[in-house]
């Protein structure tokens, strides 16, 4: 039951996208989502979809598996859509039928909306869908590198991401076994006001909170005894390195920008 | 042959600050020397102090009376204390909360990073260290979805990774089933046998125990037997006293020592079937 | 308590990438006051099949009897049902979550509307049948106890329920000796005094060789094995095919009869130790005498 929540959960791969440099992809959204909010006719638009397409093509996964691994945003997309459709008024009126009514301007305003999200919720599941958990930890921690100088705690972030990480799949089975074990002493889950369910998840949350500070207690034991000591002297195992294909990226980029640029109105 | 003194122990004491203020003694006027090489087991009831006993012998805690030297550097020397911990690798109880990695792989990278070490250098070392415990093929495996047994087994590669000179199994086997505990004490047999790993091996198994150059029992804070694993087993009755079990050969041999049978000292099943096997053919 | 498993098949994460079959066509026949061992590796099936038991998890296949209540894959077991069977999960201690000893232990009772006096009078008997004093541990935090008092305090959390059935899954992982039997030696004794139906599983032999009165073995969500425990041992080759050891006693007559005479063999159905002195002793005094 747990196991639902994969939202652009990764899928392993040697696609192009797999193998570029998890920076430039994340430094790429950005600037995606920038044009993104550029965009403002129809012809950026058609730019961006086109593009969009182009690179669902590179990471080499199926269109259909993406759009359904996306299945809870598009609920989302689809009640923006609804809500702009009757509540946005102005042009045309296309349709009426008492205070109801379609018009122009919600219609157009809906599309745009619903393109714009759409858009950004596909290019940027593309980053986790291609990139490992751990490669974006890594270059989360390289962006945010030259932070560190000014006290941002960057290697501190990125360590506790990546323990996260490994520990998820741990917690998570722990939370099942709890609740059998609590439902095993007649506990009951699903009856009673929201007060009362509240108050029931007692039992269950507090052995958890126990269980990750006990959790922690020992990991951070094991981790000096491994000799940590903090991010000063410390080498890593893998390395990031630029390739031909972050080039690429790079000059997809400044094209990108330049045409949407010159075209938006 | 020169014994090299790798650990040594000298009137350490321990106590912990317990509820309200008042000391509560762990250890009391520990003496021991462990030998390069040696495979030791130490026995003890829950309590005992054999777990604190461990977290000396690598500066997770340091001594508040005695001195504590690892391959002859005190372990109280703040500047060394990373020294001390690259010589002295430790196996925890839970297999789940010892694992730092995401990966296999990038768990046995865990304290070759923290060393410093050249990613190249890595690389080969976390090759030949996963080779070591038989887990090669799951390089690129996430750690839930190993047994117990192999995930102590990661753990272990983890530290050989950083070439220690002694591998402290801390209850490393209290949570395994039998297989996973056969895995992990059959490996840290073969690293003593095989690599020269000094292994202290802290466990109340009484089988783990049958098979090392040395006993130590500790009770209340104290060494209160330290001999070869046929002297230890010899008198069950004291272990017994103590909270401790006996391997079954030396159980039955007692038994019908009890009923005037006597048998030479075994600790083994197959010498066991051997003497009664002679006993019962005798004519 | 009877439990009868009738062709049971369970099939987790059902139309999904992930799907698993945990259980296949088992069918098993518990009589009511047994204590039953249950053995296996680890992944054997084994918590899937306990699971069913209190109804936890639903056969995706099959019928499950217990007592007079009937689980099938479209009826599950009623909630009151739930309170006969009393299910002690792997390291329990994990679930403790009051402020105080009494208060835990009669989360269960409580839950199944249990007037508070009836349930102070059960948590005081469950409290005292694992050997915690009532007055002494009552008001005390479960979280500032000992390893193995959290385990006894757990375990007390189910008996205090008064269950007729009692599954506990590995309830001596990770103790020393003297906490491992003494947790087992109250078990049995309440097995006993209240002619519980008892499933322990284990991956001791050894601990099921001593109270268990019939084994079941279990690999790859099968059973393989089923029976009285001389019945089971007797089949050392199939044990040992599974990686699973047969208890020590039984490997040693199994070795001593492969080097006697035929007519000196020990007799292969012995594996509690006791029995196996004794008739060490005997075969000795023979030999003496002769």
């Amino acid at each position: 039951m747990l196991q639902n929540i994969a939202i652009g959960q990764y899928v392993p791969g040697t696609s192009f996208l797999h193998r570029a440099d998890p920076r430039s992809k994340m430094l790429f959204i950005i600037l995606f989502a920038i044009l993104v909010f550029l965009a403002n006719n129809v012809i950026t638009y058609a730019i961006l979809i086109a593009f969009t397409v182009m690179t669902v093509m590179l990471s080499r996964l199926s269109l259909a598996y993406i759009l359904k691994s996306l299945r809870p945003v598009w609920i989302l997309v689809l009640f923006t859509v609804i809500l702009h459709v009757l509540i946005t008024k102005g042009g045309e009126v296309y349709f009426q039928w008492g205070w109801f009514s379609i018009e122009e301007k919600g219609v157009t305003q809906a599309i745009f909306i619903s393109l714009r999200v759409s858009l950004l919720v596909l290019v940027s599941s593309l980053l986790t869908l291609t990139t490992s958990p751990i490669d974006l930890t890594e270059g989360l921690e390289r962006l945010l590198g030259p932070f560190g100088r000014i006290g941002v705690p960057v290697h501190e972030i990125a360590l506790m991401m990546s323990i996260a990480l490994r520990f998820i799949p741990t917690l998570m089975e722990e939370t099942d076994k709890i609740i059998k074990a609590q439902t095993a002493r007649g506990a009951n889950f699903t009856s009673g006001n929201l007060i009362r369910r509240a108050q029931n998840l007692i039992p269950i949350v507090i052995p958890l909170f126990i269980s990750a500070f006990r959790r922690a207690e020992e990991l951070a034991l094991a981790m000096e005894a491994r000799g940590y000591r903090g991010g000063v002297g410390r080498t890593r195992l893998r390395t990031l390195t630029m390739s031909w294909r972050d080039g690429s990226i790079a000059l997809a980029a400044c094209v990108l920008l330049l045409v949407i640029g010159w075209w938006r109105t | 042959m020169t014994e090299e003194r790798l650990l040594a122990l000298q009137e350490v004491s321990f106590a912990y600050e317990g509820e309200g203020g008042q000391k509560e003694t762990v250890l009391n006027r520990i003496n021991l020397d462990i030998h390069k090489g040696a495979f030791v087991s130490v026995l003890g009831h829950n309590g005992s102090g054999k777990s604190t006993l461990a977290k000396l012998m690598n500066a997770l805690l340091l001594p508040k009376e005695g001195t504590v030297l690892v391959t002859g550097i005190d372990t109280r020397d703040g500047e060394l204390i990373w020294e001390v911990r690259r010589h002295v690798g430790m196996v925890f109880q839970n297999p789940d909360n010892q694992i730092v990695g995401a990966t296999v792989e990038d768990d046995v990278a865990f304290g070759l990073e923290n060393m410093g070490t050249d990613p190249a250098e890595m690389r080969t070392r976390i090759r030949e260290s996963l080779q070591a415990v038989g887990m090669e093929a799951h390089l690129y495996d996430q750690p839930h979805r190993l047994s117990g047994g192999q995930k102590q087994r990661v753990a272990i590669a983890g530290i050989m990774a950083m070439r220690p000179s002694v591998l402290i199994l801390d209850e490393a086997t209290a949570m395994l089933d039998p297989m996973g505990r056969r895995e992990v004490l059959n490996l840290a047999r073969r690293l003593n046998r095989e690599e020269g790993i000094t292994v202290v091996n802290i466990t109340h198994f009484p089988e783990e125990a049958v098979f090392s150059d040395r006993v130590i029992v500790m009770r209340a804070g104290q060494v209160e037997w330290d001999g070869t694993a046929a002297e230890v087993f010899a008198d069950p009755d004291r272990l017994q006293a103590l909270g401790l079990d006996v391997p079954f050969a030396v159980r039955v041999r007692h038994a019908l020592a009890a009923e005037g049978v006597s048998l030479p000292f075994i600790l083994h099943q197959e010498e066991l079937v051997e003497h009664l096997c002679k006993l019962l053919l005798k004519r | 308590m009877q439990i009868t498993f009738e062709e049971v098949s369970h099939v987790y994460g059902v139309g999904t990438p992930f799907e698993r079959l945990a259980l296949q066509d088992v069918s098993i026949n518990i009589p009511s006051g047994s204590f039953v061992g249950i053995i296996g590796q680890t992944g054997s099936g084994k918590s899937t099949l306990i699971q069913h038991v209190n109804g936890l998890l639903q056969p995706t296949k099959g019928t499950i009897r217990l007592g007079d209540v009937t689980v099938t894959p479209t009826r599950k077991l009623p909630h009151e049902s739930r309170r006969n069977i009393g299910l002690v999960f792997q390291y329990p201690e994990h679930q403790l979550f009051e402020e105080t000893v009494a208060k835990d232990v009669a989360f269960g009772p409580l839950n199944f509307d249990m007037p508070p006096e009836m349930a102070e009078l059960r948590v005081r008997e469950a409290l005292e049948i694992v050997g915690l004093d009532y007055q002494e541990m009552k008001d005390r935090s479960p979280f500032l106890l000992s390893g193995g008092q959290m385990r006894r305090v757990a375990i007390a959390g189910v008996l205090a329920m008064q269950p007729k059935v009692l599954i506990l899954d590995e309830p001596t992982a990770g103790l020393d000796p003297a906490g491992r039997k003494a947790i087992l030696e109250a078990i049995y004794r309440i097995h006993r005094e209240q002619s519980l139906t008892t499933l322990l599983v284990t991956h001791s032999m050894e601990e099921a060789a001593r109270y268990a009165d019939r084994l079941i073995v279990m690999a790859g969500g099968k059973v393989m094995l089923e029976g009285k425990p001389d019945e089971v041992f007797a089949q050392a080759d199939t044990l040992r095919e599974l990686a699973l050891d047969v208890p020590e006693t039984v490997s040693l007559i199994s070795q001593l009869n492969r080097k006697l005479p035929e007519e000196q063999r020990l007799p292969s159905s012995v594996y509690r130790e006791e029995e196996l002195i004794s008739h060490l002793l005997a075969r000795i005094s023979d030999r003496g005498e002769r």
